[in-house]
Parts: C-alpha cells; structure tokens; sequence
C-alpha cells in the first residue's frame, strides 16, 4: 500500500474497508478469483469516494501490480461480470492510462471481440429477447467507446452492395443514431463520432464501387447522392480521384474496350460527378486520363458525332437542350466550362478536339451524305438535325449541309416536275447535287465515271431526264455519277425472278447479259468502259451469287437456273482460290468487321480476334463456328491481299 | 431466254453551269460554287449565284463581273483578256 500512499485522497483518509477493495483487486489480477464480499464492499467504498475511486484505482494499478496494458486487459474482461466493477472501468479509462493501451494488438483484437458482442447483444435487445448479461456487454461497451477512438471499433452494420436504385444511407443514419441514442445514457458524445464513421465507411464503400455505379447511370442516381452526403461530411476527395481512376484503368481504357462503350462511361461519369460535386473538381482530375486515351483511338471522333447527330443517341439530348445555346458569335472564351450545374457535354468533347468543331461537322457530313443519297426525298429528320447543330455550332459551320439539304429538297421539285413532262411511272429518280458542296465521299473518282457506258435502257432514261432538266433549268445541265445511283432490277433466270439492286454499272453488265448469249471480259469492259480489273471482280461476283456462269473458258453468261446456295459454293471452287473450301471463303463476310475492329484496336493477334469474333457476330450474319487454325488461314488470305500486315503475331491493318 | 427489267432507277447527277472545271477568273472560285460574298450571305450555288458568259467567251460569276464592271471607270472590258465585255446571248 506504500504506492498509495503518496497520492493525495489517500494520504488524507483511511477509508472503510478500502484496503479490503484493493487486496480484493490485487487478488483478482493474480488468481482471476474474486474474495466473497467484494461487491458490498466496493459499493460501500463508492458511496464514500464518489468519483475520486477510479483515480485511486487506475494509479493503484499502474504503479503496483500490472506491468503490461495487456494483463489490464485481461482483468478487465474478467470484471465485466460487475456493474459496479464497470463503473469504476469507467473512470479508469478515463485517464491517459487508456490511450497506451490500446496501443498493444491485443487490445485492439479484444476491443473488437467486445464490440461484436455488444452487437449481439444490441440486436437481441431490439427484438425484446435482452438479458443482463447483454446489458452488461452494451454498458461495457459505452464505456469502451467513450474513450477509444473509433478506429477500434469495427463498425459492423450490414451494409447493402451493388444495388444502386435507392437510397440507403438515410436508413443506415437512423440505424446508427438509434444505437447511438440507447448509449448515450453511459456516453456522450458517441453520436457524432458514430455518424462520421458510417459516413466514412459507407463513403469508400460506395467509392470502391463507384465505376458500377456510373455503369448503372441515370438508375444508380439515389447511390449517388448518398455518396455526395458522406462526401460532404468527410474528405475522401482523394481516394475517390484515385479509386476511379484506377478502375478506368482496369476496366476501360484497354484495348478490349469498344470505342463507343468507352465514350458512355465518360458521359454518365460527366453527369454523375455533376451530382456528386458541383464544382468540377473531380472531373477535372480524372478527365485527362479518359480524353487522352479516347484521343488515341481513330473512331472516337465517328462516334462521338454518331451519338451526337442520330435520334436517340447519348448525346442527341444535348444537341436538343434548349438551355444550351452557344452560337460562335455568342461563345465567350472567359466563362467556365463547369460552373453550371448541367455540364456540357458537347463542349467538353469539342474541347477535347482543341476546340476544332469543323471534325464533328465533317464527320456529320459523311453520315448526311450517305442519309440522303440512299434515302428518298424525305428529309425531314435531317433538316431537323442541321438546325440543331446550327444552334450549336452556328450557322457558318452548317452552311454546307444546308446546301446539301437544300440540292435534296430543290431535287424533289425538279423530279417532280421532269417526272410529270415524261409520264415514265416515277421509274426514275434523281437527286441533284451541287459539286464542291458535297463530302469527297460523293464525288465519283474520274477514271469510273466520265467514261463508263451504261446500258442502253438506262442511258435512255438518263438522256430523257436531261433534257428535260436543260429545259428547265437552262444553261445548266447534269454530269452523271454512276457509281453512286442504285438501280432496282429484276432478272428472269429459268423459272425465277430474281430482284437484284446494284450500282448502275453492275446493272447495266446484268442487262447486256439478259439480251445475250454470252460474253467475254474484253467484250464486256468495251460495252462498259471499264478496265478488265474491275470487270473480272464484277463477273465473280455475280458468278458467286448464282446469276452468271462460266460456259467456256473467259466466256460467261446468264445462269439456267437461279439456286443461289449451290452456286456459290460452285462459283468459290470454279475460281481462282481452288485451295480453299466454300466454308473457308464464307469467312470473307466478315472482312467488314475485322476492318472495323482493327481499326479500333489497332493490333491483335488471332486469338484475340476469335473471340470478340465469337461475341460480336449479329444477326444478318450466320454465327461464327470457325476454329482458330481456319480464321489464321482467313487472316492470311487478308495479308496476301494487302488489307492486313503481321508482326510478332499481331494482326494490324496495312 | 433470260430477261431483266428495270423497275426504279435511283440516280445521282452533279448539276453544272458549263461542265468545265473551271473557277471565276475574278474571285477564283469554282464556277459551280459561290463567290465570297454569296457564301458571306450563306446564299446558295446555283439560283442564287448565276454565272455569265462574255463575247469573248470568258465566264464569270454574275456578281463577280458586276462588281468588276462598276470599279472600271471608261472602259468595259474583260478581266482575263481585256476586250471589250459584252453579254454574250
Ligand atoms: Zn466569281
Ligand atoms: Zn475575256
């Protein structure tokens, strides 16, 4: 008791049976066992000290009979049987006694055993089934709790993953501050440590899965406004910044990931961090890592004016917004991107091009080409498009496209007008366009063109028109582009019609062959004014479809019977690639596809290719059941063509 | 005996002034297209900008030959070969 002595309540008063209480407790720290009557006597030596006892006996402890936090540790689990006993913890743990110790691993994993089973022990209270023992854990708990910091404790909620539709942290709140509220009666300020903690806990769990969120966008809305509330509440900017981006590293900025797939997750990551955070800072910091990569790949600049310019696109919406109206008069270089709070999307991706707006609008006037060449008359979504995009980009940059809109609409006009004056049935149709105002994409190349004959049906409904249109519209006239125009025929073979629609060229070769015998190359580039290149591709072509056959050599004509599936395999092994079976030359259908892939991958070798071939194969298209041995022999018919070149095993267009 | 018929041809035909590839002698523009200050206007080819023939069988853009026309005081001649501008038919 010499210890005792020198401290100052001690020294003063000798009280009743304390030295009794302490031999009791040196007792209990040595065997575990406690003498009869301990408990009476403590509570007699409470009433007398008040709050001064613990003191007494954290200072009675430190400096006698423990030596190490850890042998604490285990007495006070055995005291925990005591309320009395716990009161006095209490104060205990009050002093500084109890940040050394929770220093020591031990401590830290009997903390956590205690804490579950005040977990325990709280859910059985809130289905009525508590028993003392349980009150006893919760109030040893509270103790615990009041004066370790919260890192100790395991917080363990059950917390709902992976669906992102409602809204989970309100609940898990009231959840908390319940549990908070039922301690508060030993704790104070509990609360609010709790509540920072499930904001912290649930914040990196949602960050951990914030890429799935993103994926889930606009249904994954309420998880992110969650997210914004523990956001607000704790500083997780960081680890947000650099869970995100690593996940774009992993899970999309790869060579595996489809252009388009890449430029959707950008856009739902541009709205979503628009909820999470209005100030852009967030965006900013991952933004780079997206555009620069997206910037690396060919097509982006093709999809991105895709989804802007096609109803129903992703960033078709955007085009619509009628909040957004920035002409390039009005544009003023000085406002910041991001202060609204529906950022932009559209000047983020023009942005992103350095501001260069002329490539979207480029890229737009192929798509409008191809729309109204292939199209009829009806332009009425287009012109639609135009005057969004020139509400966009202003009217400069769409004047082209006005002009290409304006040959479409004045060639219906003149159509009809012609049509009415030549009583044909509408047979023919032409769309009248203004040169230099069109894409190259519709422009014929001058050794096709100028030159080439066509048969002479259709030269006489082309001369007809002419004249009329000289009529019209005099001193103009037409320069034909019969690469362009499509002509729907039907061919009579044996006991068949067959309707065929092809170029005029194609077509004028089917009708020569429907009045003939026969012909030869030489005989057929002379009447078409074609080289015998391009004629030799022509007739294998309609020779693999089944309309013509080879009669003698270099000599063809029309088929006897048209039985499109026999021939084809007759046509592949009748022409120069004797080696190869039909399956093998199907395998020419997906020449497109393989373009397409790897002109968005840039290299792949061949097992890389038969997989996504095995994915992405749709529906006009039979599956594709090939082996890897036969798509390598197919790649290498590719190489010996020029379309493809190898290198340490990785395909690559040439 | 086989047969084949037309049912729809579908055509695409260039429209121009005078076939030849050939671009205003005075704003250098392609004949077919529009002078600057048309395009300034976003007016149209065609319609809206016609193109003229002299005498001496050089071709301009109307506006082009007016405008040229105006800034000559006495004299109302050619720019490409100085003769005397006359419509021509
Ligand atoms: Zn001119
Ligand atoms: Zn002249």
């Amino acid at each position: 008791m010499s210890v005792l002595l020198r401290h100052g309540v001690v020294q003063c008063i000798t009280p009743p049976k304390f030295e009794l209480i302490l031999s009791s407790i040196d007792t209990f720290v040595k065997t575990g066992k406690l003498n009869k009557g301990f408990e009476t006597d403590l509570r007699d030596i409470q009433e007398f000290y008040g709050a001064n006892i613990g003191v007494t006996l954290y200072e009675y402890i430190r400096d006698s009979t423990l030596n190490t936090n850890d042998t604490i540790l285990t007495s006070y689990k055995k005291f925990e049987k005591f309320r009395g006993v716990l009161d006095l913890m209490s104060e205990i743990f009050s002093h500084d006694f109890s940040k050394s110790f929770v220093n020591s691993i031990e401590a830290n994993s009997t903390l956590k055993d205690l804490v579950s089973s005040g977990m325990d022990a709280y859910k059985r209270g809130q289905s009525g089934e508590s028993t003392e023992q349980d009150e006893l854990i919760l109030s040893t708990l509270a103790l615990v709790s009041k004066h370790q910091t919260l890192e100790f404790i395991p917080f363990e909620i059950e917390l709902p993953t992976s669906t992102f539709d409602e809204p989970k942290l309100c609940d898990l709140k009231v959840i908390v501050e319940n549990l908070a509220d039922d301690f508060s009666q030993f704790v104070g300020d509990w609360k609010n440590q709790m509540i920072t903690h499930l904001f912290e806990s649930f914040g990196r769990m949602r960050i951990s899965e914030l890429f799935d969120i993103i994926v889930d966008f606009p249904e994954s809305k309420p998880a992110l406004i969650d997210l914004k509330e523990c956001l607000s509440k704790v500083n997780l900017d960081d680890h947000l910044v650099n869970t995100y981006k690593a996940s774009l590293r992993k899970r999309l900025l790869h060579a595996g990931a489809q252009t388009p797939d890449i430029i959707i997750q950008f856009i739902s990551t541009v709205r979503s961090f628009s909820i999470i955070d209005q100030t852009g800072r967030y965006l900013k910091a991952i933004m780079k890592d997206i555009t620069d990569y997206l910037m690396t790949r060919e097509d982006t600049i093709k999809c991105l004016s895709k989804m802007m310019t096609e109803e129903g696109g992703e960033l078709w919406e955007e085009l619509e917004d009628p909040t957004v109206i920035r002409t390039e008069e009005e544009e003023d270089e000085e406002k910041p991107a991001l202060d609204s709070s529906k950022p932009d999307l559209i000047k983020i991706f023009v942005d992103m091009h350095r501001g260069n707006k002329d490539l979207f609008i480029n890229e737009y006037k192929d798509t409008l080409t191809e729309k109204l060449l292939k199209g009829g008359f009806d332009i009425e979504v287009e012109t639609r498009t135009v005057e969004l995009l020139k509400i966009r980009f202003g009217e400069k940059a769409l004047y082209y496209c006005e002009i290409m809109l304006k040959d479409i609409s004045d060639s219906k006009f003149i159509n009809n007008n012609i049509n009415s004056q030549l009583s044909n049935e509408d047979q023919l149709e032409v769309k009248i366009i203004s040169r230099n105002f069109w894409p190259s994409s519709a422009q014929e190349t001058e050794d096709v063109t100028q030159h080439s004959k066509l048969h002479p049906s259709v030269r006489d409904m082309m001369d007809a028109f002419q004249q009329q249109y000289q009529k019209l519209k005099a001193p103009r006239r037409l320069l034909w582009q019969p690469c362009l125009g499509q002509i729907d025929i039907i061919v009579t073979i044996g006991h068949s019609e067959v309707p065929i629609t092809t170029n005029p060229i194609d077509a004028s070769l089917l009708l020569y062959f429907a009045e003939d015998e026969t012909f030869t190359v030489p005989k057929l580039c002379e009447l078409l004014n074609i080289s015998q290149d391009v004629c030799d591709k022509k007739i294998s072509h309609w020779v693999k479809m089944g309309l013509l056959k080879m009669v003698d050599q270099g000599l063809y004509s029309i088929q006897d019977e048209y039985n499109p599936d026999q021939n084809e395999t007759e046509a592949v092994e009748d022409s120069d690639s004797n080696k190869k079976g039909g399956r093998q030359a199907l395998m020419r259908q997906y020449d497109d596809i393989v373009h397409g892939m790897l002109s968005t991958m840039d290299s792949m070798d061949a097992s890389r290719i038969h997989q996504m071939l095995s994915m992405v194969i749709s529906d006009p298209l039979p599956t594709y059941d090939y082996d890897v041995q036969e798509l390598r022999v197919y790649l290498q018919e590719l190489i010996e063509e020029g379309v493809l070149e190898i290198e340490s095993n990785m395909y690559r267009l040439k | 005996m086989a047969k084949a018929k037309i049912v729809k041809a579908r055509l695409v035909a260039n429209w121009t002034w005078n076939g030849v590839n050939e671009v205003c002698g005075i704003c250098h523009v392609h004949l077919d297209g529009c002078p600057p200050e048309a395009t300034a206007k976003f007016q149209t080819p065609g319609d809206d900008c016609p193109v003229v023939w002299g005498e001496c069988k050089h071709a301009f853009h109307l506006t082009c030959i007016t405008k040229w026309l105006g800034t000559q005081s006495d004299s109302q001649s050619c720019p490409m070969c100085r003769r005397r501008w006359e419509y021509s038919g």
